[in-house]
């Protein structure tokens, strides 16, 4: 996914996370600039003005979920070619399946250290993007460390 | 043959042809002079020598007499002859002859053994006798002609006479031979007819034949060869053609005989037994006609098939009613029994009273003897019921009369009846009767019975205890019956009675009633219409049930349910909340926390340096536990969908979760080629990754772990006591380890939930991972076995049913 003035959108209602989300791209991936959400409602708005190059979807939002979000990015013929990484505390294998389903192209779970935080990112980021769209095989689907 | 009478019926009339005066001769006397006088015996030898010349049959007669006696006997009859002649009286000589020819007062010959031949032959031997000696007698050729015609004369005159009265006797015979077949056959009980076996059809029968069987002889001969086919009793049709065949071997004067069935004109068959004999034989001698009468014996088999019939419904009978008969000759003590009475007493013969009395049960032997001396010595009837044990013992009714002469007991008649069944079936029948009441009265259920036209409810006694009455203290109608629903009630199943009696069907019904005490309580019940001949519904029938019990219980077990339901809901948010809410802080404490320990660690003091890792563990601790928590909630509540899975890529997958640990600690796994089961593929998975998971996590830290993974199948009769079924297969999934082991004291404890053998700080576990396994392999009715020894390591056995 290497590309220069790459735009992401970060919808987190977690301030903390928003904060160390933002910390450890600019560490890693200093070309990729963010801009962030603090529910689904105020995505969907920034979706309105903006056209990302992904998105990084937190589930557990207030207002609009996270479901609700995915489900209407993919619905929708303008955002549905927008790669959606799901970004979630959970690793409920439900909501894996369910994500999947709706047309996600990639889940990673939080991490518990920032250092972890990086590696994923980094992670993310040398990942070929052909393989994830559409969607990639289910197998490939989520991204561990 | 005598025919003495009716022979007035018969025509003997002879026909006048010749008139007398023809017969006046002018000539022949003169010449028949001569010849008496000079040429009598002469004339004689001649006539007798031309007769044998032309062989007439009439001398056959007489060939027993000597020459001279005959020439004697000839004599005086040609003196007789020429007699009349010379008296011009031939005439009276022809009609006497022929009168003594038709009184059958011929010397030595039978009126009917005269034949025509004899009348030509005689005739020719008169003429040329007569001829033989005229051209001694005149030279005259005009008188030798008038004799000639005068001879002539005389013969044809004799001829024509001769020849009526032979047709006449032979008619007369004909007639008389008629007349006594017509006679036979009137007489005769059955059809007389011919059969030609050829031809293969009747030639003749008598009228006989109609009276029997609706059909003339005429129609009989017109069915032709097709007679039997068309008359026979089809089952009757082989065995008289083969009878017939076999006539081709049969003798003459050989009667043979069978039985058939002929069909009446009018429908319905016949009995006939026919006697047969050879009538004809063609010219090689081969039978082609038969004699015969047929009689009808129909009566005869009526008769012998309904003895045959009578009998044997008797047989019947006796052996359906298990009753045998007896006559017992009270004098001589001799018996006669029938079958059946000696198949109920399982005797091959009459005994004698003794030998008959050992069968019968010691404790009913006197009253026996008693019973039958009671009725001979007394009123003479005779009944006693007893136990008879030969074979298997029976219960035997016997009932009898005693008949008298000249006052003394002479004989005993009666029946014995097996009545063993049917004691036992009253028996049962009264102890049915008694369960059924005693099962009325500990089930609560009660029998209703409401007479619509006559507004009477019948109730059995169960029924007023439900209804909180004493049994049967008071007539029920349907007004008293509704005053004792409870008042909500009532128009409901007023209501329902209404739609009942409508449609004819009667649905299951729910009442509650009230006690005269005021004590609610709900009754269950079934009906049933019962419709009358004009399919009007007369009868509303059924039983009914207290259920306030139930009732109550059920209202409360509903009442469960829901809370239930509303704690499973619970807990499934509860489990959302676990898996995001109670997460999500805990996340943060480590993630600052290794904040910290990464960016500022130096900076801390030695105490912040010793608690920091200390709070990370404890995080970790308490994230592990939430998960494995979440997983066992799962593995409760997860649809069980099963389908074919291949444990060899489960395995993989396994590997694949731990391989983290597996890499670092080092762990060999190996495994033959695993099978494909019917699992809940995710849940076995999970399964297997934590005992596997285990097996790494509880090792010995010096030793490189080796796990040895096996697979087979086994029966489950040898594993019962740890939960397996008789007669089921299993699949038995072996994985041990070369780890800590355990004491095998702890073999069943460690599948409880928190059951943990260490501490905290030497194993980190939360003691949920072996619960789950444990609830997991119950989804799948199977079972799990640990084994253990401290050091050594562990073996778990995990049990799946196959198909």
């Amino acid at each position: 996914m290497t590309k220069l003035n790459y735009h992401i959108i970060l919808a987190d209602d977690d301030e903390d996370d928003r904060t160390f989300f933002k910390e450890a791209l600019l560490e890693t991936e200093s070309s990729v600039t963010v801009n962030t959400a603090s529910d689904g409602i105020e995505l969907m708005n920034l979706l309105s003005h903006t056209l990302p190059d992904a998105i990084f979807l937190d589930l557990n939002m207030p207002f609009k979920n996270g479901q609700e979000c995915l489900s209407e990015i993919k619905n929708n013929r303008r955002y549905k070619n927008i790669p959606v990484v799901i970004y979630s505390t959970s690793s409920n294998v439900d909501q894996i399946n369910s994500t999947f389903k709706a047309g996600a192209n990639l889940y990673i779970s939080k991490p518990d250290s920032y250092l972890k935080l990086k590696i994923i990112l980094k992670k993310v980021f040398t990942l070929k993007c052909e393989e994830y769209k559409p969607q990639p095989d289910k197998e490939k689907f989520v991204l561990k460390y | 043959m005598s025919l003495s009478q009716d022979k007035a019926e018969v025509s003997l009339s002879i026909p006048e042809v010749a008139t007398p005066n023809l017969l006046h001769f002018k000539h022949i006397p003169a010449y028949a002079q001569y010849l008496l006088t000079n040429k009598l015996e002469d004339f004689t030898r001649t006539s007798l020598a031309i007769s044998r010349e032309v062989k007439v049959p009439l001398l056959r007669f007489f060939e027993g007499l000597p020459e001279d006696e005959l020439i004697k006997l000839s004599i005086q009859g040609t003196q007789d002859y020429l007699g009349y002649f010379a008296n011009n009286s031939i005439e009276e000589f022809i009609d006497l002859s022929i009168k003594r020819w038709e009184e059958n007062q011929l010397p030595l010959v039978q009126d009917d053994e005269v034949v025509a031949q004899d009348i030509s032959t005689v005739s020719f031997t008169r003429r040329k006798a007569l001829r033989h000696f005229l051209p001694d007698y005149t030279n005259d050729l005009r008188l030798y002609n008038h004799i000639l015609d005068e001879i002539d004369l005389f013969i044809m005159t004799v001829e024509e006479k001769s020849y009526n009265t032979l047709f006449s006797i032979q008619q007369r015979k004909i007639n008389e031979h008629l007349y006594f077949i017509e006679k036979v056959n009137n007489t005769l009980p059955g059809v007389v007819y011919v059969y030609d076996l050829l031809e293969q059809k009747e030639i003749y029968s008598t009228n006989k034949r109609e009276e029997l069987i609706g059909y003339s002889s005429e129609e009989i001969q017109s069915f032709g060869s097709n007679v039997f086919a068309a008359l026979l009793h089809p089952e009757d049709l082989e065995n008289r053609l083969e009878h017939l065949g076999n006539f081709s071997t049969a003798n003459d004067g050989e009667i043979r005989s069978m039985e058939y069935r002929l069909k009446h004109k009018k429908g319905g068959y016949y009995w006939q037994r026919v006697y047969e004999t050879i009538f004809k034989r063609n010219e090689e001698g081969i039978p082609s006609q038969i004699i015969g009468m047929s009689l009808d014996i129909n009566k005869e088999k009526d008769a012998s098939q309904k003895l045959q019939l009578r009998e044997q419904q008797l047989s019947e009978a006796q052996e359906i009613a298990g009753l045998g008969s007896f006559e017992w000759d009270l004098q001589s003590h001799n018996s006669l029994s029938s079958d059946q009475l000696l198949k109920i007493f399982e005797l091959e013969e009459s005994k004698d009273y003794l030998t008959f009395l050992q069968y019968v049960h010691p404790a009913d032997q006197n009253r026996l003897t008693a019973a039958i001396n009671e009725a001979i010595t007394g009123d003479g009837k005779y009944e006693c019921e007893y136990r008879y044990q030969k074979g298997k013992e029976k219960i035997i009714w016997s009932r009898g009369v005693v008949s008298f002469q000249d006052g003394k007991p002479y004989k005993m008649r009666g029946t014995v009846m097996d009545v063993t069944e049917r004691n036992q079936m009253l028996n049962q029948l009264e102890h049915t009767i008694e369960l059924h009441k005693q099962a009325q009265a500990l089930t609560h259920i009660g029998n209703w019975s409401w007479d619509i036209p006559n507004n009477k409810i019948d109730w059995s006694d169960e029924m007023y205890r439900i209804y909180g009455l004493e049994p049967q203290s008071e007539e029920i109608h349907f007004e008293r019956f509704i005053s004792l629903v409870h008042p909500e009630d009532r128009e409901r199943r007023l209501a329902e009675i209404h739609k009942a009696l409508e449609t004819y069907v009667a649905e299951d019904y729910v009442i509650r009633i009230v006690w005269d005490n005021g004590t609610t309580r709900v009754l269950q019940g079934k009906g049933e219409i019962i419709l009358d001949e004009f399919n009007k519904p007369c009868k509303l029938t059924g039983t009914c049930q207290d259920v306030t019990e139930q009732y109550h219980i059920n209202q409360q077990l509903e009442q469960k349910n829901i809370e239930l339901q509303r704690s499973n809901e619970e807990l499934t948010s509860f489990n959302y909340i676990a898996s995001h809410d109670l997460q999500e802080p805990l996340r943060k404490i480590k993630l600052f926390s290794n904040r910290i320990f990464e960016k500022d660690f130096e900076n801390l003091s030695p105490s912040a340096k010793e608690f920091l890792p200390r709070i990370i563990t404890s995080a970790t601790q308490m994230q592990k536990l939430i998960n494995d928590l979440l997983a066992f909630s799962r593995a409760t509540s997860a649809d069980k969908v099963f389908e074919k899975t291949d444990l060899n890529l489960l395995l993989d997958e396994v590997k694949n979760t731990l391989k983290e640990s597996i890499e670092e600690k080092q762990v060999s796994i190996t495994h033959a080629k695993l099978p494909e089961l019917n699992l809940i593929s995710f849940q076995f998975q999970q399964l297997l990754e934590n005992i596997v998971g285990n097996a790494i996590k509880y090792s010995k830290p010096d030793i490189a772990v080796e796990i040895k993974i096996s697979s087979k199948t086994v029966a489950g009769k040898n594993y019962v006591n740890q939960g397996g079924v008789a007669g089921k297969n299993y699949n038995m999934l072996s994985i041990s380890d070369n780890g800590i082991g355990f004491d095998q004291q702890y073999a069943q404890k460690i599948f409880e939930l928190f059951q943990r053998l260490h501490n905290k700080n030497e194993y980190s576990g939360t003691g949920i991972g072996l619960a789950i396994c444990k609830k997991i392999i119950q989804n799948h009715n199977g079972f799990i076995i640990a084994a253990g020894e401290p050091g050594k390591g562990a073996t778990f056995q995990i049990f799946t049913p196959l198909n």
